[in-house]
């Protein structure tokens, strides 16, 4: 049973993070009207879907990330992932291979199993989720080599390209729609179904989950499954859309993809977070990193700014637990 | 039994795991180019031994390091020298027990590329001081006077050819945006300080933007969409490696953006096959192979005691559509 201090705690956690997404999209908004500002190329059409291209891939990632993160893990892994998966795509379809359906099942599959060999690990063999995910991340990435030979991977087909560069009404990149939908129907899974909501029980209190009949363990698993499937996904993407793909593709994606969580109001405990704060979160690094190099700031200092928000967004998470306790 | 069991999830872990990697070997590209010369063995040289040469290099994850080490066993097959490869994984420890290793296992030279400028050094005084020969090849340390020898290309002279070829693209005036290593790394800091002499003599070229694109090619892919969104005109693209360039040539054709001036350096693969195709404009030619020649004629030289010069340099070539066809070998 459920103590009612912790389910006073639970809902309060719930309560801030859908406090939180709603300040980062006026943080988002208000970040968009003031780079709008400081230059005019900033709010063009053009501009706005290159965002949204550059959003895509980490979005896909944070989206997969979130659902790991609500049942109180996260993964390290899913940067070696995009890796590995991209260079199995680009394998499948360089040197005159024109069919699509190998390279991206096989792409996303292999992403689909390192998920599933971090979830089994981490809810049936109770192995630290930082553990498994650090130890799969290396693991990983040494398939990534292996396979290229350490060498980047170009020359895709151009069918292949058309993938992720392929235009919807000669507009609108392939890649953009992939995540929009992507995103709205993980959205949909967390906001409307019983697994959704069984991800957030198991987040928000494993025992309650139990006693409650919930499938604690395969919740889990099947959260980081999907984790390493988006990654799978992810790497497809990334090989369409840079018409290559390198053994070092990925290397610290897993932490943007965690940051846009995090700073979406998903909480590091697990059991909160609203759908619509890992898009804001996303959009957000995004925007910064488009709105920087737009103004001509040096990438050092987009570090710096990343990393400031972020500290300053868990010091506001940290504090408000804080003054409940 | 529960630990048991646990065991076995474990084993079921690990077998799944090779069986992957197993199952897509097959796909694994035949990597047999070794830089232009065919490898032929000459058998051993006069005094029946051949001489004993460890090869340190500092990782082999990308191309070029390939290429190097591929080329250096080619070499020392051609020449008649006893090669080692090591490799460190870009950890400077595991570099520095590596050369140890070398000199108790009997080295008559040994060929370093460093992990790190600095951290290189203390192991080559040591070796040296032990009466074991080194070569430092292709990236220098900070104390060149601390090893025997060094062999490898200017990277300023790579950053001149390159930025020179640019700009007569553009008719010596307009607006070039360059694309660079990571800050501080060797490669950056010579073919910037190249890219700066070129520019110096045409003060009608103007540097609009360059960034740091971390030697990756979805990173200069980012960075030429956004600067490209500025409104500014690009009229050259100078990159300080391939695989950056063609993550420029990417963002143009995306842009719908035709007749921009790309330029890379290092002369891998897939940046001539761009230069065949009109896609990539030019690129420079680190002349790796040619460095590896030198360096196991070097260390031979040196295990028979003959005295050598303080510096080989091999010469850089750009390469562009009017003679892609002599380094395109399919």
């Amino acid at each position: 049973m459920m103590s009612m201090n912790e389910m006073g705690q639970n809902q309060a956690r719930k309560g801030r993070s859908n406090l939180q997404a709603l300040v980062m999209l006026f943080v988002l908004i208000g970040m968009f009207i003031v780079l709008s500002l400081l230059s005019p190329m900033f709010s063009r059409v053009g501009n706005v879907i290159n965002i949204f291209k550059q959003t895509a891939i980490n979005g896909i990632l944070a989206t997969g990330m979130a659902c790991a993160i609500l049942v109180g893990g996260f993964d390290m892994s899913v940067g070696s992932t995009v890796g590995l998966s991209g260079i199995i795509a680009a394998l499948m379809a360089t040197g005159g291979q024109e069919g699509l359906f190998l390279p991206v099942v096989c792409s996303v599959l292999a992403g689909l199993l390192v998920g599933v060999i971090n979830g089994v690990a981490v809810a049936y063999m109770k192995v630290p989720a930082f553990v498994v995910t650090l130890g799969t991340q290396s693991i990983v990435r040494g398939l990534a080599y292996i396979l290229s030979g350490g060498r980047p991977i170009f020359g895709v087909s151009e069918s292949y390209e058309k993938i992720a560069g392929g235009l919807l009404f000669g507009k609108i990149p392939y890649l953009v729609i992939y995540y929009i939908v992507i995103a709205l129907l993980m959205g949909f899974i967390l906001q409307c179904t019983v697994y959704g909501r069984r991800m957030y029980a198991v987040g928000g209190n494993a025992e309650a989950a139990r006693v409650s009949g919930i499938n604690v363990e395969f919740i889990q698993m099947s959260a980081f499954a999907i984790c390493g499937l988006m990654g799978g996904i992810a790497g497809m993407l990334s090989t369409s859309r840079t018409v290559s793909a390198a053994p070092l593709t990925g290397e610290g994606y897993e932490l943007d993809a965690i940051a846009s969580c995090v700073i979406g109001g998903f909480s590091m405990d697990g059991g909160a977070g609203k759908w619509y704060g890992m898009i804001i979160g996303a959009l957000i690094l995004s925007v910064m990193s488009n709105g920087l190099d737009i103004l001509g700031v040096a990438s050092y200092y987009q570090r710096i700014l990343k990393g400031a928000i972020i500290i300053i967004i868990v010091l506001i998470d940290v504090r408000s637990k804080r003054k409940r306790t | 039994m529960k630990s048991k069991a646990k065991w076995l999830l474990t084993l079921l872990l690990i077998i799944s795991i090779i069986s992957m990697s197993v199952a897509c070997a097959p796909s694994q590209p035949a990597s047999t180019d070794t830089g232009g010369e065919k490898p032929v063995d000459t058998g051993a040289p006069d005094d029946g031994k051949e001489p004993v040469v460890y090869f340190c290099i500092s990782h082999m994850t990308n191309a070029w390091a390939i290429t190097a080490s591929e080329s250096m066993e080619a070499e020392a097959k051609k020449q008649g020298a006893n090669l080692t490869v090591l490799e460190a994984g870009q950890d400077i420890n595991a570099q520095v027990s590596q050369v140890e290793m070398a000199v108790t296992n009997g080295a008559d030279a040994i060929i370093i590329e460093p992990v790190s400028a600095e951290g290189a050094i203390a192991a080559i005084k040591k070796a040296e001081q032990d009466g074991v020969r080194v070569i430092v090849y292709n990236q220098n340390i900070a104390d060149p006077s601390q090893a025997t020898t060094f062999v490898g290309v200017s990277n300023a002279d790579m950053g001149y050819m390159e930025m020179k070829a640019a700009i007569d693209a553009i008719d010596g005036k307009g607006n070039v945006v360059l694309l660079l290593g990571p800050m501080g790394s060797e490669g950056q800091i010579g073919r910037s300080a190249g890219y700066d002499k070129a520019l110096k003599e045409y003060p009608d070229v103007n540097v609009v933007f360059q960034e740091d694109a971390q030697w990756t090619t979805e990173e200069a892919l980012k960075l030429v969409e956004n600067w490209i969104s500025t409104g500014t005109e690009i009229n050259a693209v100078v990159s300080q490696n391939d695989n950056m360039a063609l993550g420029a040539i990417k963002a143009f054709e995306d842009a719908g953006i035709e007749g921009v001036p790309v330029y890379g350096v290092d002369a891998v693969d897939d940046a001539l096959k761009a230069i065949k195709k009109g896609r990539l404009t030019g690129t420079v030619d680190q002349a790796t192979a040619e460095q590896s020649r030198l360096a196991i004629e070097v260390a031979i030289k040196l295990s028979k005691g003959e005295a050598v010069e303080k510096e080989y340099l091999a010469e850089p070539t750009l390469i562009d559509i009017n003679n892609i066809d002599n380094y395109l070998t399919e």
